[in-house]
């Protein structure tokens, strides 16, 4: 059986793949209605072509896009889009990648490449930092080794900042090692301030919910558009001079995730009350048909008090952005810069980390915040949970240098904007809400005995674990969580040494097929 | 060939269906009122369709029931006793006027003040009269609907949606009043905005600030005076207080008008869109100030080379403490450096004080020394600084930075005063 993974990525606009490691995780992202498949097979394949992105307003302008090659994974979410599709690694994989420039050498501007700052590629076993994609159509195999856990960017690098800010730019999600890890990063001291607020979600008194689910992430990458620009950027096979792009640079639209307003808001798809279901079943019957599930529907958030969420900010474009949340403030975790060359800058995780309600993005800025999606603070204590107002409460998320909240020079609020919403108060005895923690998965190779321990939000329940992914091989259905939420599982599972992953989840006692909560997580061979 | 990438991609979107183009609608052109709620759950005719739809939204069954648009105030849900003169009370202003020096004076768009802290009062000018509590209130700031319709926005302050005062997701106040609900759960810097076609109202000033002090005796404090702020959590005594707001002013901005810029309805969320290319398009996204502003007192027109804005500058004894509460309300990003001759801690970001349990305690505060003695904030952003006046007498220069939203190009640098006496 050849085995598909779905990959389910939550409240972006996003397409997402996984790949290396990575692609045998099936459930890594969770949301309410993306999902994507991950990558059988060891390389994925990316296009560079020439794109017409329709504006908010249906003005169309010229850009050019990343978009998935022809291959098995263009019925993800074939066609072009900006940002490309976000890459998902495990620290320390290997990725392969098949790089394509099929750009029309008229509308070329110039010469294209791929660069990750701060990520060595390698190129025909030469180590280098970036490479040039021949036009007409010829492609370029690249290889990198996944770096530390963290946001990264890929673009392309050339005539900066001219071809990012046009389109061809996208997301690396490196992800550390899960086991025994509730952080989004590797090697944190344990008094460090960001290993401290993880510990704290779900466990101190003050976050009541669950821990942070490393299924639960956001992207937003903001990018700002000049039609009149973006015209004479493609207007030739010559590069326009960044100074000619960026003389009286004016942009007209102002986007995340390559779209806005009502468009990045996603109005009219889970804003109602009743409407937030998860719906986890990796073995539906979409995913298995069209192998691939389109991710771009989901800019905005949402979940429960007390779920956590890390939203990773990057900014492509040219301007100095004032992103601002309503509703909760967030804790800025890691910072990165790729410099105005697209070269890498700086790169590092929080010691001091405050809690703000608006934060700077200038250009090339990468941030990690983590929303801690508490009970917002200033609804008084007698008038919670609210009785009169409805469920889900919504709340923006905009760009306070509130230019960029227009379209076309005006149309407020056609910009950079979005919303998330609390669909309920926590309850910690939902287990759709819960969060699997495992913090031991070991395999031993002579004899497949499988050790796991883990911790499991809700007590009492059971749940199973699979090898590989949650549509791979069941190892066992029984894994027992006691009543402090704590489980354990020793047996044979000979099924997990190919992978060498298992998935651990939990399903919906009235409907199987419906998933709750998952973890995969790599075994340790021993 | 070029390939399409639709606006709406893998969010399809259907304006032939009656639910998606109301939910478009309310959104940006038909931006539901209070009023219009009211009418629309009581089958008035004429209520729109995105008024009906964000009441049911909104509110439980039976909420609006039996009210009537334009004798009846939108009731605040949930609503509650406030704290003893914890109700404040605003109404717009378009006719406020800046003096710059040099140049005359340049209209602003305001907040009123009606009452504050339970006392009727009739206080104009700009920027907005401040909403000052102390932590733990239970606070009403009525909006009523003079030149409206406006909404009230307490920046930095996290109630239930309906009285968070953002129209495109909730609504806007047009006939009557509306009482916005919320607690001042955190001591802080804050602030208060019209959050109806935002990228104007803000710009031509609708703002005031808005500041929690500390549950101690004598909160809240006067506007400038002395007071007590948090270090961590510890309650900490200043002498003096310096609110420094930094905006910037489009001339040309100056002859818009409230609605300018927003979108036509049109039932294809297509057609209605204002176009780059019409005459009257206000160019939202094309802004060039040329005035610079702190805490409502102008720099000169011309770059004279220090731009003293001492009308914002503080004034203290030797040995006193002085907060700094800094607020970029501009366009710019700016950048606010202050002189190594005195000594600062940044104590808290945001309304949020670094260091305090239980939230904070992944932070703590720092030196001014520790970050160069500058710092950038974008739009929006607010740092409490506490100075240290002790090193030494005399004037102390802190330069504000206006850089360019895109460019970042200094724009102009001013300079307001801390005079430490002897």
């Amino acid at each position: 059986m050849k085995r598909r993974d779905f990959l389910k990525f939550g409240s972006t606009g996003l397409a997402v793949v996984a790949v290396g490691t990575m692609a045998d995780w099936p459930v890594f992202w969770r949301g309410p209605q993306a999902f994507a498949s991950t990558i059988s097979g060891s390389r994925l394949e990316l296009d560079m072509v020439d794109a017409m992105a329709e504006m908010v307003d249906g003005v169309q302008v010229p850009m050019w896009a990343f978009r998935l090659a022809n291959t098995v994974h263009t019925d993800m979410f074939g066609g072009a889009r900006i940002p490309g599709p976000v890459i998902v690694a495990l620290e320390g994989d290997r990725i392969r990648l098949r790089i394509t420039n099929s750009i029309e050498t008229a509308t070329s501007g110039g010469d294209h490449g791929f660069a990750i700052p701060g990520v060595d590629l390698e190129v025909n076993n030469q180590t280098v930092s970036q490479v040039t994609i021949p036009l007409g159509g010829a492609n370029v195999e690249v290889e990198f080794t996944a770096p530390a856990a963290g946001t990264y960017m890929y673009l392309d690098p050339l005539n900066a900042p001219v071809n990012r800010v046009m389109g061809l730019h996208g997301v690396l999600v490196v992800l550390p090692n899960p086991v025994g890890n509730n952080t989004p990063y590797s090697g944190l001291a344990a008094g460090s301030a960001v290993q401290r607020l993880f510990n704290d979600l779900g466990t101190a008194a003050h976050f009541p919910g669950t821990p942070w689910d490393q299924a639960r992430n956001a992207i937003w990458v903001f990018n700002v558009i000049d039609p009149a620009k973006a015209a004479q950027a493609t207007a030739s096979a010559a590069a326009i001079a960044p100074a000619s792009f960026l003389g009286s640079f004016l942009p007209q639209y102002f986007t995340i995730n390559g779209k806005s307003g009502f468009f990045s808001a996603q109005h009219g798809h889970g804003a109602m009350e009743g409407d937030n279901s998860h719906i986890n079943d990796l073995e539906s019957t979409l995913s298995v048909v069209h192998g691939l599930y389109d991710s771009q529907g989901n800019i905005s958030l949402h979940g429960t008090v007390g779920q956590p969420i890390l939203i990773r900010n990057l900014n492509a474009g040219l301007m100095w952005q004032s992103p601002h949340i309503h509703g909760n403030h967030i804790y800025p975790v890691a910072h990165a810069r790729i410099n105005a060359d697209n070269s890498a800058g700086s790169r590092y995780i929080a010691t001091n980390v405050p809690m703000l309600d608006t934060w700077l993005m200038q250009p090339g800025d990468i941030w990690d915040v983590l929303h801690p999606f508490i009970q917002p603070p200033d609804i008084p204590p007698a008038a919670w949970p609210p009785v009169q107002e409805r469920f889900p409460l919504l709340y923006p998320m905009h760009d306070h240098n509130e230019i960029s909240n227009t379209a076309a020079g005006g149309n407020y609020p056609q910009g950079a904007a979005t919303h998330w919403q609390i669909d309920a108060p926590f309850d910690p005895t939902n287990p759709a809400t819960g969060v699997i923690s495992i913090d031991r998965a070991d395999l031993r190779v002579k004899t497949g005995q499988l050790l796991v321990e883990g911790r499991f939000t809700v007590p009492g329940v059971m749940l199973d674990i699979h090898a590989g992914g949650a549509s791979g091989p069941t190892i066992t259905r029984h894994v027992q969580v006691d009543g402090n939420g704590n489980f354990a599982f020793r047996g044979r599972a000979l099924k997990a040494m190919a992978s060498r992953f298992i998935t651990m989840m939990h399903h919906d006692e009235l409907e199987p097929s419906h998933v709750h909560a998952t973890r995969s997580v790599p075994l340790r061979l021993i | 060939m070029a390939e399409f990438i639709p606006r709406d991609l893998s969010s399809p979107f259907d304006p032939a269906d009656p639910m998606q183009i109301a939910s478009f609608e309310g959104f940006a052109c038909d931006v539901p009122s209070t009023d219009g709620m009211i009418d629309a759950i009581n089958n008035v005719p004429g209520a729109t369709r995105a008024n009906l739809l964000r009441a049911q939204q909104l509110f439980a069954d039976g909420f609006l029931v039996g009210l009537t648009g334009g004798v009846d105030d939108l009731p605040t849900p949930d609503v509650l006793q406030p704290s003893p003169g914890a109700i404040f009370e605003r109404r717009g202003l378009h006719d406020q006027q800046l003096n710059v020096p040099g140049a005359g004076n340049v209209l602003m768009w305001s907040f009123e003040s009606r009452m504050d802290r339970g006392v009727v009062v009739n206080r104009e000018g700009w920027p907005g009269p401040t909403i000052r509590v102390r932590e733990g209130e239970i606070v009403h700031s009525i909006l009523g609907s003079r030149s409206g319709p406006h909404t009230v926005h307490h920046h930095g302050i996290e109630p239930t949606p309906a009285n968070d005062g953002v129209g495109h997701l909730t609504f806007e106040v047009a006939g009557g009043q509306y009482a916005y609900q919320w607690r001042a759960g955190e001591a802080g810097t804050y602030f208060y905005h019209c959050h109806r076609n935002t990228t104007l109202h803000f710009e031509m000033g609708m703002y005031g600030m808005l500041i929690v002090d500390p549950d101690v005796p004598g909160a809240p404090f006067a506007d400038g005076g002395a007071g007590v702020t948090l270090v961590r959590d510890t309650p900490t005594a200043y002498a003096s207080e310096a609110i420094w707001v930094a905006d910037d002013i489009d001339a040309r901005w100056r002859s818009l008008s409230v609605a300018d810029g927003i979108q036509a309805c049109d039932n294809d969320a297509r057609s209605g869109f204002v176009l780059w290319n019409d005459p009257d398009n206000p160019r939202l996204n094309d802004f060039n100030p040329t005035y610079f502003v702190v805490s409502g007192q102008a720099a000169p027109a011309v770059d004279n080379g220090v731009n003293l804005v001492a009308g914002a500058g503080a004034t203290l004894a030797l040995g006193q403490t002085l907060l700094v509460r800094a607020l970029n309300a501009s366009y710019c990003t700016v950048v606010w450096k202050f002189p190594t001759t005195l000594q600062g801690t940044v104590t808290a970001k945001d309304g949020r004080t670094l260091g305090r349990a239980p939230f904070c305690s992944y932070s703590q505060p720092f030196s001014l020394a520790s970050v160069g003695h500058q710092f950038s904030l974008t739009t929006a952003q607010r740092w409490d600084i506490l100075i240290d006046s002790a090193s030494r007498t005399g004037q102390h220069l802190v330069e504000i930075e206006f850089r360019h939203w895109i460019t970042n190009a200094l724009l102009r640098a001013v300079r307001v005063p801390i005079n430490v006496a002897s």
